[in-house]
């Protein structure tokens, strides 16, 4: 390269570099505004949207932590979320593993069949989905969602750690299998361990999208205030405070910092999995 | 005699690691997507436990009599197409400039710009429902401010466009990231080689980076077009489909069939409508997904 070359490349990076913190600023525009107008007392913000407060108040924290039970909302997301998460990640493991290594044509058509799902749209089950929940008294408690989030998950996550098991050699489970070794100990002792990584991606991948989902727990959850999840309490504040926007966007801003946590601690993580998830 | 014996083990084995999983996904999606099927050949209201069975009858009803559910598929394609559309666009382009910027920024922005991809949608149709309701109104020129007066939620197509908007802030960074992964794949052996040879800047973009990220974009423009045709908590929040059925997205308009004007069973009809469009789109998805394979 001539140094004619090297300081046009330049040029262009630092025009770069300056657009794309343009666009990350655009990001954050939303972010601010919501956040700004979370601080201001009522009359302040109905002077304008658009100011800084003048002294941050935190009387809509308070207000927005009390009428929408926070910690109770954070407890029952909590709680939905691992145990669906943990579900997931057990029973695909154990499925993918089972259907990566027998080679029959039962067990190709079944991986098939998991498959088959990810093409059903959520909306296309929701009316029987619902119906069945309230026939097996699945609704309105959390084991009964948990339970309804495992059957739905399981199918995307078989087909991601069926093409790991794939790639995993065969000879440390054919040695403990010569041991005498029991399938079942075999699996949880030498195969789990192995597929710790994507079995982490998809756990990630999974416990995110059960904690910001909002129509499933609409659906099987509604009617009980004490088992509202995160997503629920939003919808549930908004729709007190129709006109007090500085209340609820108090309550916006208490549901985000979870998620901005997990997204810093778990970073990789999701945007590894989500890439392989859609390269695949 | 053993033979049979460790046959009968490995059956009961496969059961014990394959059956639970079968198991809930059979309850909790397959019966279901029967029952969706089923009951889109009934009058069933959703609440009561009788119904009739009136053959084909909703789906008559609905290409030829509903022009409610006509319009809803309307504005659902035109949106999965500008969604599309622009999403692949303005996603590609981040990543061939993040490529561009390279070090330690790149990793900065890439976390920047996906950050809403980890917020619930529907917080964020909350805040964006605030920014075009409350503070666009105040930057507006009519009020002193710089941004073109526009109501966004009192004509259709502005609506839409608020619907767009919403989707596109929060999924721009998820495929931003695929695409990031399909640059960072590229041999970089391919550009030197073509520096070498006095191809500039746009020439190697044209010649090298886009023809080995067909792939990416491949993947890119289905999950596009079927998270698209998805898409309910948007509409659900911020506009109820209207003004009208500007928005009235296919999604919505099925939940809302279902649960506020409870016709379960035409809306099963509408869901069995939406699941052979996705699987028409995934059917296709794997057609090109092989075809690649073969071609590699």
């Amino acid at each position: 390269m001539t140094e004619k070359d090297l300081s046009r490349g330049g040029a262009k990076r630092v025009i770069v570099t300056v657009l794309l913190a343009g666009v990350c600023l655009a990001m954050f525009v939303p972010l601010f505004f919501a956040v700004i107008n979370s601080f201001k007392p009522y009359s302040e913000m109905m002077t304008s949207f658009v100011t800084l407060p003048s002294k941050p108040d935190f009387d809509n924290y308070i207000r927005a932590w009390k009428v929408a039970n926070y910690q109770r909302s954070f407890v029952v997301s909590l709680l939905i979320t691992i145990f669906s998460t943990a579900g997931v990640v057990l029973f695909s493991s154990m499925a993918a593993y089972k259907l990566a290594r027998t080679k029959t044509g039962l067990s190709d058509a079944l991986y098939m069949f998991f498959v088959f799902a990810m093409a059903i749209p959520f909306h296309a089950i929701m009316i029987p989905l619902v119906q069945l929940a309230n026939k097996m008294h699945l609704a309105q408690n959390i084991p009964g969602i948990v339970l309804i989030y495992w059957g739905m998950m399981i199918p995307f996550a078989v087909f991601m750690l069926h093409g790991f098991v794939k790639s995993i050699p065969l000879e440390l489970e054919e040695a403990a299998v010569m041991e005498g070794s029991a399938p079942l100990h075999t699996f949880f002792k030498i195969v789990l361990p192995l597929m710790k990584t994507p079995v982490a991606t998809i756990a990630t991948l999974d416990a995110l999208s059960v904690w910001n989902d909002f129509l499933m727990p609409m659906l099987i959850l509604a009617g009980k205030p004490n088992l509202r999840t995160i997503p629920m309490m939003q919808a549930n504040l908004f729709g007190q405070y129709t006109s007090e926007w500085n209340v609820a966007l108090a309550g916006l801003v208490l549901g985000l910092v979870p998620c901005l946590i997990f997204f810093l601690i778990m970073q990789k993580n999701i945007v590894s999995g989500l890439t392989a998830g859609a390269v695949k | 005699m053993v033979n049979k014996k460790r046959k009968k083990q490995k059956i009961v084995s496969f059961l014990v690691f394959v059956f639970p999983a079968l198991l809930l996904y059979g309850v909790f999606m397959i019966v279901p997507l029967a029952g969706t099927i089923g009951y889109s050949l009934t009058d069933w209201d959703g609440i009561s436990v009788s119904f009739g069975w009136n053959g084909l009858k909703n789906y008559v009803r609905l290409f030829t009599k509903d022009t409610v559910f006509a319009e809803s598929m309307r504005v659902s394609f035109v949106f999965v197409a500008a969604y599309t559309v622009l999403v692949n666009v303005l996603a590609l382009g981040l990543a061939l400039m993040l490529d561009l910027a390279g070090g330690k920024r790149k990793q900065v922005f890439k976390s920047i710009i996906f950050i809403p991809n980890v917020v619930s949608l529907i917080m964020i149709a909350f805040i964006w429902q605030f920014i075009f309701t409350k503070v666009y109104g105040e930057l507006a020129i009519g009020n002193g401010g710089i941004l073109p007066d526009i109501t966004w939620f009192s004509k259709g197509s502005t609506a839409m466009l608020t619907v767009i908007i919403t989707l596109l802030w929060q999924s721009l960074g998820y495929f931003m990231v695929i695409y990031i992964a399909g640059v960072e794949s590229i041999d970089r052996t391919y550009y030197e080689a073509a520096t070498i040879d006095g191809a500039n800047y746009w020439q190697r973009v044209r010649g090298i980076t886009l023809p080995l990220m067909l792939p990416s974009i491949t993947v890119n423009i289905f999950l596009a077009v079927s998270g698209a045709f998805k898409t309910f908590e948007i509409p659900y929040l911020m506009t109820r489909g209207g003004p009208g059925n500007s928005t009235n997205l296919i999604a919505y308009n099925i939940y809302k069939e279902a649960y506020a004007s409870n016709h379960a069973g035409y809306a099963c009809a509408k869901a069995v409508i939406l699941c052979l469009i996705l699987m028409t789109v995934a059917a296709f998805q794997v057609r090109a997904m092989k075809r690649k394979e073969i071609e590699v």
